[in-house]
């Protein structure tokens, strides 16, 4: 039925697809955003409150922070020593290194996943039971046969079952920071929708335990040690006075996040689009063609829009100042000063409602603005003036 | 439209915002906004269906089991970019996919045009539609939603299937009966010389016989025989009965197949058929000859459904004032549940006519669908053979057609039996 077929390169099956460059820059962003996140969320949260850290003096500390060597050497302290090795916890390392070598491993399980995921189905089932039966008997066998060996003496073996038992809480330490990473990383490379979700929702979590655990009711009752958030957003100083160093810390954070799960599901997407084609549209130049439109499409409104967004995020943050810049300008500037030195402005509840308001002059901007039609006779003149040129 | 992402995107954020104002708490507030955000952008970015759509199919009668291949043209003609479109174009659940599929993603540029091609196959007798065209555009982070139809609908009639069924009628008793029909040759438009006869005003000049003239001085013009030597009425249960069996394979299904297979036969000699099919009501098509009566036929089988429970008598008595003497009839029917058969076919016999019952078993077909222990299947048998010796006894032929055994093969029982 068709006539001319587009080559197996530039086909629609999976395999091919997995090696388009618009899925690969698309799974690269998804991924780059994952660990920036994770970067951006272990500068913001992965540090204990100034009085927790001097209460301890020298000795070593440790508060659920969104961070992993900080209990690793807490648990290594309080049990001797630790199962898994330094270099592979990042625990020999300093700074942002810490993390390097966690993020190989989940890179390494995330491979090993996809390559199981890719075998037959009995294979899939040995490995799983070969992984099940080495572990279990790493954890029961030496118990077992150093019980039976000594029948007659002492029952002190029970010294065998806490290696695992160390390691299990090691993961429990390492899971905390890169159980989110390790999933993120599957879900975008493996292609599971569920995995991409849980890791925004374990990164809200994350932001909303934080968020409560450090608030001033909770800490007066029960304090963590957890460093709190500054309760002001502070002068906008960067970036020509639109956003203060911490507005840009928060901004990133949500705009890393949405970037990430946007990029991953796209990806996605696209994937399940392709593998409901049947074979012969595969290789359909129609088929083809609108598929790298789509596509294309996509990318240009990820990047549009996400940078859309962050700016309209830290605009909206701005807009209170903005506002009393304007009425100082119209009606004085002595009440336009005392407003925006007042707490209430500082605070959340003035930022919310202007940037409220300034968010819904963004939202009926569509109807006064006719910007598709304009790119569009943009776009018409482009075509034409390449037709013009072949 | 929104989609539930959006509806959960807008909730989150709102809530966060919310909770971030109650705790003061910077991040969550930010996280919250960029949600309305990531709406109130994307928002401004709407996909549009003013699409110029045009269908072409390879066919629009086709027989029972063939293919259609079928191809879309969309053109974007504005000066606006779609953005994303899911297109699907409406074929009805009937017909299978054979090849390609109705649906195309796409994103189309000013002036773009694609193309989408698919074949379907049509399993199943009827007159179906494809279309319309629904498209939905689609935000590219399946945020909003808005569908439309396009009202562009391409009208499929598919016939039964035409089975060849010449040999088997040479080999058996039917067609014997039939030939060299003189009791109905009588002048009419045909080919064949009829007679000569003096010339009346509005006579066809190219009908004049000029030797005729020459030799008698009078004005002589050539009568032609009629064409259709025979009006053969086929008729055809449609009743509620006749929906036993599977979907592909019933009397209904098998009836209309032997209807088009026996009609095609005898158009194709130049015999008159005439179609009568009942069920909830009678629909008769009077007899007739050529291309014309064929498509009727076919168009009249293509559109019966099993439904209705006349009875045969009330048929057969509503058509005897218009059957010609001696003309012969076949009756397609499963002959379950109408106690009037009998004396429906007595009659006809009685008048002359040469009665041929194709009967398709309904109690093997009901055997595909359901489990019919084997006692009570022997008796029904039984029952069944009895009401077909009754039958045959008023001097029809009757044809016990299992469901396994091919028209032709059925149709050799004639001579056979």
């Amino acid at each position: 039925m068709v006539s001319n077929e587009v080559p197996m390169s530039k086909s629609l099956n999976i395999s091919q697809l997995r090696r388009r460059w618009q899925i690969l820059l698309l799974q690269l962003i998804s991924t780059a955003s994952l660990i920036f996140l994770m970067q951006r969320m272990t500068r913001l949260y992965g540090t204990c409150s100034d009085s927790f850290v001097e209460s301890y003096g020298d000795s070593l500390y440790w508060c659920p922070a969104y961070e992993h060597t900080r209990g690793l050497r807490w648990f290594e302290q309080e049990t001797g020593s630790l199962v898994l090795p330094d270099f592979l916890t990042g625990l020999d390392q300093t700074g942002e290194m810490t993390v390097a070598a966690p993020l190989v491993l989940c890179f390494a399980i995330t491979g090993t996943w996809i390559y199981a995921l890719t075998r037959e189905e009995s294979t899939r089932k040995w490995i799983n039971i070969g992984a099940a039966v080495i572990f279990f008997a790493w954890m029961l066998l030496p118990f077992l046969i150093s019980w039976i060996m000594a029948m007659d003496h002492p029952l002190n073996h029970i010294d065998n079952l806490w290696g695992p038992l160390l390691f299990v809480f090691e993961i429990v330490f390492l899971g905390v920071v890169f159980a989110p990473v390790l999933a993120g990383i599957m879900g975008i490379w493996g292609l599971s929708r569920k995995f991409l979700t849980w890791t925004v929702g374990y990164y809200l979590t994350v932001i909303g335990v934080h968020a409560i655990l450090t608030f001033e009711g909770i800490t007066e009752s029960v304090d963590l040690g957890l460093n709190p958030l500054p309760a002001q957003i502070g002068e906008a100083t960067m970036m020509g006075g639109l956003v203060s160093p911490l507005a840009l810390d928060l901004i990133e954070v949500a705009i890393l996040l949405l970037l990430y799960l946007e990029s991953g599901s796209a990806v996605i997407s696209h994937m399940e689009y392709a593998s409901l084609l049947p074979k012969d549209a595969k290789r359909d130049p129609d088929f083809v063609r609108q598929f790298d439109n789509v596509v294309n499409g996509h990318l240009v409104h990820l990047i549009g829009v996400m940078s859309l967004v962050a700016l309209t995020t830290a605009i909206a943050l701005e807009f209170d100042d903005f506002l009393i810049s304007t009425v100082g300008a119209l009606s004085g500037g002595q009440w336009s000063g005392q407003v925006k030195e007042s707490l209430e402005l500082q605070l959340t509840y003035g930022k919310v409602i202007s940037a409220g308001l300034f968010l819904v002059v963004v939202a009926g901007m569509r109807f006064v603005l006719p910007w598709q039609r304009v790119t569009g006779i943009f776009e018409t003149a482009l075509l034409r003036f390449r037709s013009s040129e072949t | 439209m929104w989609t539930r992402k959006a509806a959960i995107m807008f909730t989150s954020g709102i809530s966060l915002i919310l909770i971030g104002m109650m705790i003061s708490n910077f991040q969550l507030m930010i996280v919250g906004l960029s949600f309305v955000s990531l709406l109130a952008i994307n928002g401004w970015v709407s996909g549009h269906s003013e699409l110029l759509v045009e269908r072409e199919t390879s066919a629009t009668n086709v027989y029972k089991g063939d293919d259609i291949v079928v191809s879309l043209t969309i053109t974007n003609k504005s000066y606006r970019r779609t953005q994303q479109l899911e297109l699907f174009d409406n074929v009805p659940h009937e017909m299978k996919m054979r090849k390609g599929i109705n649906q195309m993603r796409m994103n189309l540029g000013p002036g773009q045009t694609a193309k989408l091609r698919y074949v379907v196959r049509c399993p199943l007798r009827g007159h179906y539609t494809i279309g319309p065209v629904s498209i939905r555009y689609r935000n590219a982070f399946n945020l909003f939603v808005n569908e439309t139809k396009l009202d562009d609908r391409s009208d499929i009639t598919v016939f039964p299937q035409i089975r060849d069924i010449e040999e088997a009628l040479l080999r058996s008793d039917v067609p014997k009966m039939y030939s060299g029909a003189t009791t109905l040759k009588t002048p009419g438009p045909g080919m064949e010389f009829y007679a000569l006869r003096e010339y009346l005003p509005g006579d066809s000049f190219r009908s004049i016989n000029w030797k005729a003239l020459a030799r008698t001085g009078e004005m002589m013009v050539n009568e032609k025989t009629r064409d259709a030597v025979t009006d053969v009425f086929v008729i055809v249960d449609t009743r509620d009965v006749s929906r036993i069996g599977t979907v592909l394979k019933n009397p209904l299904e098998m009836g209309t197949v032997a209807a088009a297979s026996v009609s095609n036969y005898f158009l194709k000699r130049r015999d008159s058929v005439s179609l009568v099919t009942y069920g909830s009501r009678m629909d008769y098509l009077p007899p007739e000859t050529g291309d014309k009566q064929y498509f009727k036929i076919l168009s009249g089988l293509a559109s019966v459904e099993a439904k209705g429970s006349m009875p045969l008598q009330a048929v057969t008595n509503a058509l005897s004032p218009r059957m010609s003497r001696g003309s012969p009839v076949f009756i397609i029917s499963s002959l379950e549940g109408d106690g009037t058969t009998l004396p429906a076919i007595r009659n006809l016999s009685g008048k002359g006519h040469e009665v041929i019952v194709l009967s398709p078993s309904s109690i093997d077909l009901e055997r595909l669908v359901s489990r019919i222990p084997r006692m009570s299947y022997e008796v029904l048998k039984l029952e069944r053979q009895n009401r077909l010796t009754a039958i045959a006894g008023y001097g029809a032929k009757v044809i016990d057609w299992m469901p396994d055994v091919e028209l032709s093969q059925a149709l050799l029982q004639i001579k056979l039996g």
